[in-house]
């Protein structure tokens, strides 16, 4: 009987385990893939719960890893999250911030702030660098503040200090004062990092993602309400950070699945995640201390990893050379591939699954689709330099070739000679045996077993 | 039957070959560039003939490695440091190929009238021979009191970047032999000149004339002449200086990048395209100087305004869309503390506003992934306290859209040091534009422990100050554009 149910959502996929405990080891007895711009999350778990019969009595363990709010933050973050910040530091953070465009531009333009500026508020306090206290806060300014925050139904209240890992004295009594207040205050938990802005960052970022994060966290309580309870629904965050909630850690809920693969992958290797919505290469035993945001650094301890330029999503057009490619750029799953017959630009994917169709997505393609990417196809194809008078499946093919090709010079420029590469995830087999087979002096290893690898990498905490 | 040209899997090699380096560039052995990525103007010019040097004194084989940062010998300023490897050789049908990679230290401002005062000077120099390091040679050089700390670290990660290339791009070129062909790159340089005749043929010809002062001694003149073969950027007139010096590829990059701007598109950067471009700079003004003339100032501030008197001259000539001025360069201090520690900054100013946008507060126009410095970690590492940094209110000229906002910051010193400076931009503050108001210039005023207080009234200058002292120093404004209403 399935005891243990894991949870694994990215921003369009979620997939869905049940293990059951047979002899010494728990196996995966039922599994199921939400493609979740056509069925909601809530009712991919009814189905898979139903179907498998598990007892409505409450006893069924939940262990969730997702990423799917990496999905907004492609979106201005957050609104009325306030923030209290070391006076004649406010706009600090805003100048930091590099500009959008990676080459010169007549018109630079930074990426939209993090928070609204007009809810920044310079607080006179200082801390030095050896932590000594210069100026402590003043809890009349405290007052004013607050009132003002009231009066504009802020809830939401970051508190970002210099030097407060050097001495959290301002930071604790500010923290203190807006919690008494009935604020919902965040404040910077690790007391570690030197660059306060990358400090500062984390913390607004968890105050805007935190409203999202408690829709989510409802939705899956609500939907296993007759399955499980609230204490017996786990988050993982990190592999140190495995519970029910911790506000001042949703960022690092981002690289959840990261870590999960990287936790659960063979030591001393390189592990190639061709994971459904996206490709990364991971160092099975390094971290790095921040995460380079759309708005810059961000102090998050995540698996050391590059993710492949080229990408399942990445768009398929015409280059200014008039040839057919695979371009960086990313199309969102939501509306997805062609195939699924609701996008209109073709990306990556929907050649892979002409090419070498991965029977877990047969059920998402649609004739509809199919009959768009051609005709699509065809337009672009007579406007090509190199592609005219090919047919959709030689597209393909050249296609998929040349993914593989870009794969295995993103393997050289990153790995060393000798470095073994552990190939995982939902796309492994298929690509995975074609880079060996093309790049034999890549040191490569399948994992043949290989479904999707987060949902994978969770069994060790079943 | 020819082989068709597969310029994608071309763009693709060079870009690949070039990822992860801030700065770098992909020659050949007969002087083509084949592609740059680039932090600043001056790299746009100089990564090619930084190559072209370490390949004349040097015959370079695989494993070898030539470290440089002479600035009349292909380099820039003297804190940053170009290596020169080849990538691919003797290759049957192909062409021999060179990396040329560039990083930097933090840089210091030295008011100077000669270049070895800015700091080491390195010629051209074998620092890997037939994969053996040069130690001796290394050891050498990072115990010179100028060199800069940190520096074998840094050589090393990037000699390992430069190895780990040199085996991927074996590999690739050896399964790809026919894409990657002589005759294939030509065909690329080719198609990338058409590309950028493409983009510039949507614009009548056009013909611009500017003169800038920008000191007592320094005029830059341009005659900017745009028609649909090429572009010429004639500076004769412009004066020699003694304090400001660049070399013509600096000079031709900064043309180069104001095109790009101009254009807002990654344009091709190789000698394809660079083709377009005529640059005339006579010998011994201050765009084509020779030593010993000192250059940091000459790679930085002439750079810029060089290029935005170019991108200033397109936009009035080729173009209906107009916009306000700049905020000159940056504001540039350094302070030498007497344990010999040298502090650096540099304050960028605001960018002009349209005719639909506001300008762009405090950013770097002409700089790539230059951010700005933690104040906890300067803190930690230097006997100063910052006591205010951002944005600085009201600086930007007023207009319907209000010019970007300079940038401020007060320093208090804890120790006695010597405070340099450069504000190009004290004299000059950046027009608006159809009735809307220019930005603030910028400038530094000056606290003595006892509350005096003192606005420097030179562009370039430096002062001893003791302990306790505080300054504040404001970058300029953009211009703003249109009427209040």
């Amino acid at each position: 009987m399935p005891t243990c149910l894991c949870i694994s959502v990215g921003p369009s996929f979620a997939e869905l385990g049940l293990w059951s405990e047979k002899s010494s080891r728990p196996a995966l007895s039922h599994s199921k893939t939400v493609y979740l711009p056509n069925q909601s999350l809530a009712a991919g778990l009814k189905d898979l719960l139903e179907s498998a019969s598990v007892p409505k009595d409450g006893q069924l363990k939940v262990l969730i890893s997702s990423h799917h709010l990496t999905k907004i933050l492609d979106s201005r973050l957050g609104g009325s999250v306030a923030q209290l910040i070391t006076k004649g530091f406010e706009t600090w953070h805003w100048v930091r911030q590099k500009p959008q465009q990676e080459y010169f531009d007549w018109l630079p333009s930074r990426s939209s702030p993090l928070a609204t500026k007009d809810l920044i508020f310079g607080i006179n306090e200082r801390i030095n660098h050896a932590g000594l206290l210069q100026t402590p806060v003043n809890e009349s300014e405290l007052e004013e503040i607050a009132n003002k925050l009231n009066s504009q139904d802020i809830k939401k209240v970051c508190v970002n200090f210099l030097f407060s890992h050097k001495n959290d004295q301002n930071e604790q009594k500010t923290v203190r004062f807006f919690k008494e207040k009935g604020f919902e205050v965040f404040y910077p938990e690790i007391k570690s990092g030197t660059d306060e802005v990358m400090v500062w960052r984390r913390n607004v970022i968890n105050a805007c993602l935190m409203g999202s994060f408690i829709d989510f966290k409802n939705t899956i309580t609500q939907g296993l309400q007759d399955w499980s309870t609230e204490e017996k629904i786990q988050f993982f965050f990190s592999p140190e950070n495995i519970g029910s909630f911790y506000p001042n850690s949703i960022v690092d809920s981002l690289f959840a699945q990261l870590s999960l693969v990287q936790k659960s992958a063979p030591p001393k290797t390189l592990i190639l995640n061709l994971d459904t919505e996206i490709w990364h290469l991971i160092k099975s035993n390094s971290q790095w201390t921040q995460w380079q945001s759309p708005w810059g650094a961000v102090q998050s301890l995540k698996p050391e990893e590059l993710k492949l330029k080229i990408q399942p999503s990445s768009e398929v057009t015409s280059n200014e050379f008039g040839e057919l490619i695979i371009t960086e750029q990313e199309l969102s799953f939501e509306p997805g591939p062609m195939l699924f017959g609701r996008a209109f630009r073709p990306m990556l994917f929907d050649f892979l699954q002409v090419a070498a169709p991965n029977a877990d997505f047969k059920p998402f393609c649609t004739e509809i689709g199919e009959r768009r990417l051609r005709e699509h196809l065809q337009a672009l194809i007579r406007n090509s330099k190199n592609s005219r008078g090919q047919t959709v499946e030689q597209i393909a093919r050249t296609m998929l070739e040349d993914c593989i090709d870009q794969m295995a010079s993103s393997l050289l420029l990153h790995t060393d000679p000798k470095d073994q590469i552990f190939v995982t995830g939902r796309w492994a087999s298929s690509l995975g045996s074609m880079l060996k087979e093309r790049w034999p002096k890549l040191n490569l290893s399948i994992d043949a077993q290989s479904r999707t690898s987060a949902l994978q990498s969770m069994e060790s905490l079943v | 039957m020819t082989q068709q040209t597969d310029y994608k899997s071309w763009k693709k090699f060079l870009a690949d070959l070039l990822t992860d380096f801030d700065s770098a560039a992909v020659v050949t052995h007969d002087g083509d560039t084949l592609e740059i990525k680039y932090e600043n103007l001056a790299d746009i010019g100089t990564l090619g003939a930084a190559a072209q040097t370490a390949i004349k004194y040097f015959p370079l084989n695989i494993g070898d490695i030539v470290l440089l940062n002479d600035p009349y010998g292909g380099g820039t300023t003297l804190s940053m440091m170009t290596l020169v490897a080849p990538i691919l050789k003797n290759q049957k049908n192909g062409t021999d190929l060179y990396i040329v990679t560039r990083f930097g230290f933090r840089p210091r401002l030295v008011i100077t009238e000669n270049l070895n005062e800015e700091g080491l000077r390195i010629p051209p120099t074998p620092i890997m021979v037939a994969g053996q390091l040069q130690q001796p040679i290394l050891d050498a050089i990072s115990s010179h009191p100028d060199c800069p700390a940190g520096f074998l670290d840094k050589i090393n990660s990037h000699i390992k970047a430069i190895q780990n290339r040199v085996y991927a791009y074996k590999q690739i070129s050896e399964r790809r032999p026919q894409t990657f062909s002589h005759t294939s790159m030509k065909n690329y340089l080719k198609e990338s000149r058409n590309i950028l005749e493409r983009y510039l043929g949507e614009y009548a010809a056009g013909d611009y004339r500017i003169e800038i002062k920008i000191d007592v001694q320094t005029t830059l003149r341009l005659h900017l002449q745009f028609t649909h073969d090429h572009i010429e950027f004639d500076f004769s007139g412009t004066t020699p200086s003694k304090q400001i010096g660049l070399t013509d590829a600096a000079a031709f990059g900064a043309c180069v990048g104001a095109v790009m701007a101009f254009l807002q598109k990654p344009l091709p950067l190789n000698s394809g395209a660079f083709s377009f471009f005529h640059v005339t700079t006579p010998l011994g003004c201050f765009l084509n100087a020779k030593y010993p003339t000192p250059t940091f100032r000459g790679m930085n501030e002439g750079a810029q305004i060089v290029a935005t008197a170019t991108l200033d001259g397109l936009l009035k000539t080729l173009t209906p869309k107009k916009m306000a001025s700049h905020s000159l360069t940056p504001a540039y201090i350094s302070l030498q503390f007497s344990n010999q520690q040298k502090f650096f900054d540099a304050l960028p100013g605001g960018t002009g506003a349209t005719s639909e946008n506001e300008g762009s507060d405090a950013l770097f126009f002409w700089v790539r992934n230059r951010l700005q410095n933690s104040v906890q970690e300067i803190e930690a590492r230097f006997p100063l306290q910052i006591l205010q940094a951002g944005t600085r209110m009201n600086s930007g000229g007023k207009g319907t859209f209000r010019g970007g906002h300079g940038l401020t910051k007060e320093y208090l010193l804890t120790e006695d040091a010597e405070l340099s400076w450069s504000l190009p931009g004290k004299n000059h503050s950046a027009s608006g534009f159809d009735g809307g108001f220019a930005g603030a210039v910028s400038e530094i005023i000056i606290f003595s422990p006892q509350g005096k207080q003192e606005a420097v009234s030179q562009t370039v200058g430096k002062m001893k100050l003791t302990k306790n002292s505080r300054f504040i120093v404001s970058s300029g404004g953009g211009g703003g554009f249109g009427k209040m209403s």
